[in-house]
């Protein structure tokens, strides 16, 4: 209940937002609308600076502790996982400001917390929702029941077996997940893919069962060929969210500043201020903005040697040809599993609260 | 879409990514294009904006998917503009 009313208050504010726009009152409507975002933003930076009572600013305190009042206000912030919810609302905002129709607050309700994606997303379009909103829901039919059941299950087994099992394997019965060295880390790292991969095709298959588009969050992550492609293939609603939101914006708006021949410098800036918002959205911390940087140059610098690889001939020795493919798709994999897992272990305390 | 904005926007294409036989069909994407990513995406939006005088928004930069949905988009704002 606590829920709906959230969303219904949000969804009036929307409705005014969308109001003052029809009578043409556009500076209360872009003002609403900023107002809007950083109430959001304040929100979650407020859930992203104290999970686990970790505080960004070191005050020695977390702000929580200090103001006990606001206690309920953590256990609904972390027991909802907020940071969905917030891609979700961001998005929303967005497909408002771009003149989406608003649905009505029952329906924004399952676009912005539906049940079987409270826990770990994937982030689901706006408009993708609305479209599906206005066909017809699908009539039931064997094939796609079958379909969802493969998906289901295999996702159960993917979280059940496979990342339960190599958890107990590796940090015993009742092990908690410790990152003690790069080892602990690297099993970590494949623990959470099986975890939230599992996780992520059960909500496709109950998604694809109902007629909810949800999108497929991964796409064979360690098959990838450069950390580039591996962030296409790893939570791929989040870099879509992320893109679209983010690095387009962004890139725009620097072009339109600075003019197309600033076009590649402004892109890149672009490119490294989207990891760093991802690496935000893990964990308000200083190793979390780091971890961002280093991500984004790292895909940065890939960008850059692969448009010398297609002008010039400097790096020709890195071209696979022949039997050189083959040899590149296993080392490409195994490139981007160390430089995964190095990054990884720089920040993973902040985000396992050790 | 006109076949003179046809053409000129096949030869915005062909030059940008360097396909000098590239035939534009509407549910050409990016993924079939090699050098069509991200970073020239920009500059190919740019390069249309400029040669067809019109101005796309950022949400619809964005939400572009495919050649088809960019033609339907140039015709929208071209014939915004005759009118």
């Amino acid at each position: 209940m606590a829920c709906l009313g959230c969303v219904s208050l949000f969804w009036l504010v929307l409705f005014f937002i969308q109001y003052a726009r029809e009578v043409k009152h556009y500076f209360i409507s872009n003002v609403l609308l900023v107002l809007c975002i950083f109430f959001i933003l304040f929100i979650f930076l407020l859930h992203k600076s104290n999970i686990d009572h970790h505080s960004f600013f070191s005050l020695g305190y977390s702000i929580y502790e200090k103001y006990a009042h606001l206690q309920h206000i953590v256990i609904v912030l972390s027991s909802l996982t907020f940071s969905y919810i917030f891609l979700r609302a961001i998005d929303l905002i967005r497909a408002i400001k771009a003149r989406n129709p608003i649905l009505d607050p029952f329906s924004l309700l399952g676009y912005l917390i539906p049940f079987y994606m409270i826990a770990s997303g994937p982030v689901n379009v706006y408009t993708e929702y609305v479209a599906a909103n206005e066909r017809e829901s699908p009539s039931p039919n064997f094939s796609l029941l079958l379909e969802s059941i493969n998906l289901i299950t295999n996702g159960l087994f993917l979280k059940f077996v496979c990342a339960e099992g190599l958890r107990i394997l590796v940090f015993g019965l009742n092990g908690k997940l410790e990152s003690t060295d790069i080892f602990s880390t690297a099993f970590i790292f494949i623990y959470v893919f099986f975890d939230f991969a599992g996780y992520s095709y059960v909500a496709f298959g109950i998604g694809k069962l109902l007629g909810i588009p949800t999108p497929l969050n991964f796409q064979h992550p360690y098959v990838s060929k450069s950390v580039t492609e591996f962030w296409t293939r790893w939570h791929v609603s989040l870099g879509d969210f992320v893109k679209r939101t983010i690095f387009v914006p962004l890139q725009v708006f620097m072009v339109r500043k600075w003019g197309v021949g600033y076009a590649y410098r402004t892109n890149l800036i672009a490119l490294i201020a989207s990891f760093v918002f991802v690496g935000i959205w893990h964990r308000l911390s200083l190793k979390f903005i780091i971890w961002g940087i280093m991500v984004g140059c790292i895909v940065a610098l890939e960008k850059i040697i692969r448009d010398q690889l297609n002008n010039k001939k400097i790096f020709s020795f890195l071209k696979f040809k022949g039997p050189g493919k083959i040899l590149a798709s296993i080392l490409g994999p195994c490139y981007v599993f160390c430089v995964i897992v190095g990054t990884l272990h720089f920040a993973i305390q902040d985000l396992l609260g050790q | 879409m006109k076949s003179a904005d046809e053409k000129k926007l096949t030869e915005i294409f062909r030059v940008l990514f360097n396909m000098p036989e590239l035939e534009l069909r509407d549910n050409l994407t990016a993924r079939d294009v090699p050098l069509w990513d991200s970073f020239n995406h920009i500059n190919l939006i740019m390069n249309i904006e400029s040669e067809f005088d019109i101005r796309f928004t950022t949400d619809e930069i964005a939400s572009l998917q495919n050649v088809g949905e960019m033609k339907v988009l140039i015709n929208e704002k071209l014939e915004a503009l005759v009118a």
